[in-house]
């Protein structure tokens, strides 16, 4: 990608916002425009390894109907970045056409597909691939990797369901190394015909009249979980992505009591690539995920949260807790916010505070820092092994108009 | 003679009563001044004394059950959208581009709850009695129907000639009063006179209020599909 590329799209950037949102011909235009920056400083290493500039344009297009219980809508989204430690890039976040009407909504092309209910880990988000260069970047609007997807929802009453089908998926991306290993470039995902590589999937939501919403979902898919095999690369080791088709099947589920939420996210994969450490060899095995978590929110949007892990395979079970603490302060300008996620049967522990500046209208700031101490070592590693004894500050501005 | 006069009598105290409105039907009617029936759009603006920024909603409401809101300023909260069905509620939270399960009751912005915004009609989740009545109004006590409701009570006072809100009182569970509201600023809106100004003020914190002003109020329809978590992406 090249910074004549970039500039092309900043120009055009300015030239769709300065449209603003207007009506033409009842077509309705509404452009949204971002800029930020991201900078990630490894404090252990002593080094910058992001030092990132980029720009947001989403352009979302309302067409009229002839009923007004119909909609029409087009969006599209790019983001273009410079990265003076990494690569410059220039990627569609979203590129789709929406039909809408009082039981059915279809949406077709690039976009993103959320599903899950729980925080910081997301193990129910399957339907897009993630990009995993930056494995403490725990924002899933920068990490999902959006795929050409067509997605249909029926809606009848309370009951929800959905069917997606990602003809051409795409693999997660990889840091350049780990632990000084070279990642090797994993194999396309590509079979020998469209139906044989696609991934597809269902989900089937109900909300009762308690305010228990359940969803059950199947998904047919390559494996998101990142697992390696070590492979000669010139004449050193490297490391290879294993990737291989799987079924995932769980069930997701929220319920509110007054100032308490209660949530929930259980997967079982089935046939799916296994690596509890990247040391060790991997291997195929069936594995279960839960994580059970709750909100309390108290005066003030003081919001304190909990959260029990569990994984869950043939051979091992590995469990965690996880806490966060919020509150908006200083007329709202500031919201600090402290997230630990501890193992219990496990080495892991991983420590990050986090405050939020909103310093006007448009601009905010956000500050954080992840702490991996090597607190204690247990015979079986956690999701954090090869990070130990690891800190780094992360900042991340944003201006949006 | 004697029985004519009781005949008058009776026939005065039928037709008196025929014509005394119930608390339900005061209550259904102080909703038809505060909003078009059914389906609706508006457009409110938030100011409150504990924030500096002015907040703008875009609101779409299909009858008394689903709500979307969409918020337009400040831009840095922008796509942060909220959904109500029933009584129960979701955020939409752009870093996660995921609907996320909130409680009715949490704070939208200042003094303002999520329900105060997206949930507006009374009659439908509050039994009315009456409590008070003097010439020129009404004082209202209403309960909550239905666990999970924005307050569980509320005291409203209602102008008797137009059946006009004019202040209520939004109370606890154990009838402590939390907040309240005024209803000001009486302007034509979507074919009536409507208030387009409403204070709501902290009880015991008095210093801490809230103004919630209409700017765009009309009678629409939506396409049900509108009020689904998964369009919450696609309202950002």
């Amino acid at each position: 990608m090249n910074r004549l590329a970039f500039t092309l799209f900043i120009l055009l950037s300015a030239f769709y916002r300065s449209a603003n949102a207007y009506e033409f011909s009842k077509i309705q235009w509404t452009p949204d425009f971002e800029l930020g920056h991201q900078l990630v400083y490894g404090a252990k290493e002593n080094k910058l390894s992001k030092n990132l500039g980029y720009t947001v344009l989403s352009l979302k297009t309302d067409f009229p109907t002839e009923s007004a219980t119909d909609l029409i809508n087009t969006r599209i989204s790019l983001r273009g970045a410079l990265d003076t430690q990494g690569p410059d890039e220039i990627s569609i976040r979203a590129f789709n056409l929406n039909y809408g009407n009082n039981w059915l909504t279809v949406t077709a092309g690039f976009q993103e597909i959320a599903w899950g209910e729980t925080f910081g880990v997301y193990i129910s988000d399957l339907v897009n691939s993630k990009d995993l260069r930056d494995p403490f970047l725990n924002d899933l609007s920068w990490i999902r990797i959006p795929t050409a997807s067509l997605l249909a929802q029926i809606n009848l009453d309370n009951w929800t369901l959905q069917a997606i089908v990602t003809p051409f998926p795409k693999n997660n991306q990889f840091p350049d190394e780990i632990n000084h290993l070279k990642i090797v470039e994993p194999p396309a995902l590509r079979r020998d015909n469209v139906f044989e590589q696609a991934e597809w999937g269902a989900k089937l939501g109900r909300l009762f009249s308690t305010g228990l919403d359940v969803n059950f979902f199947a998904l047919y898919h390559w494996n998101r979980n990142p697992v390696f095999a070590p492979q000669l690369v010139g004449t050193t080791i490297g490391l290879m992505p294993i990737v291989q088709q799987t079924k995932s099947t769980g069930l997701s589920f929220t319920q509110a009591w007054d100032k308490v939420v209660l949530r929930g996210d259980f997967v079982y994969h089935l046939q799916t690539p296994l690596q509890p450490d990247f040391t060790q060899r991997h291997r195929i095995g069936n594995f279960f995920q839960a994580i059970l978590g709750s909100d309390l929110t108290l005066e003030e949007n003081l919001i304190l949260g909990a959260q029990y892990h569990g994984d869950y395979d043939d051979a091992s079970n590995r469990h965690w807790l996880g806490l966060r603490v919020s509150k908006p302060l200083l007329r709202q300008k500031l919201t600090p916010e402290l997230f630990v996620f501890q193992g219990i049967n496990n080495s892991d522990t991983w420590i990050q505070p986090k405050i939020r500046w909103n310093t006007s209208a448009n601009l905010s700031l956000d500050f954080e820092y992840s702490w991996i101490p090597n607190f204690r070592r247990t015979a079986q590693p956690g999701y954090f092994g090869t990070f130990e004894n690891y800190h780094r500050v992360f900042s991340w501005l944003k201006y949006k108009f | 003679m004697k029985n004519l006069s009781y005949f008058f009598a009776l026939a005065l105290f039928i037709g008196a009563s025929s014509f005394a409105i119930t608390p339900p039907e005061i209550i259904s009617n102080a909703d038809a001044i505060r909003n078009p029936s059914q389906n609706f759009h508006l457009k409110v603006a938030v100011t409150s004394t504990d924030t500096d920024d002015q907040s703008i909603f875009d609101v779409s409401i299909q009858g008394n059950t689903r709500t979307l809101i969409r918020t337009l300023s400040p831009a840095r909260d922008k796509g942060r959208n909220m959904l109500m069905l029933e009584e129960d509620m979701w955020s939409y939270l752009p870093t996660l581009k995921r609907a996320v399960r909130v409680s009715l009751s949490q704070k939208l912005t200042g003094q303002a709850a999520n329900g105060d915004i997206s949930r507006m009609r009374w009659a439908e989740d509050y039994e009315a009695t009456l409590t008070q009545e003097t010439p020129k109004e009404w004082v209202l006590h209403l309960k909550g129907k239905k666990k999970g409701l924005t307050y569980d009570q509320l005291d409203v006072w209602v102008e008797k000639d137009s059946f006009r809100p004019l202040k209520a009182n939004y109370l606890s569970v154990t009838g402590q009063t939390l907040k309240e509201a005024s209803y000001l600023d009486y302007k034509l809106m979507a074919g009536k006179q409507r208030p387009t100004k409403i204070v709501i003020q902290d009880a015991i914190k008095k210093s801490a209020s809230s103004i919630l002003t209409i700017l765009e109020m009309e009678s629409r329809d939506f396409p049900q599909s509108l009020f689904t978590q998964g369009n919450l992406s696609r309202s950002e």
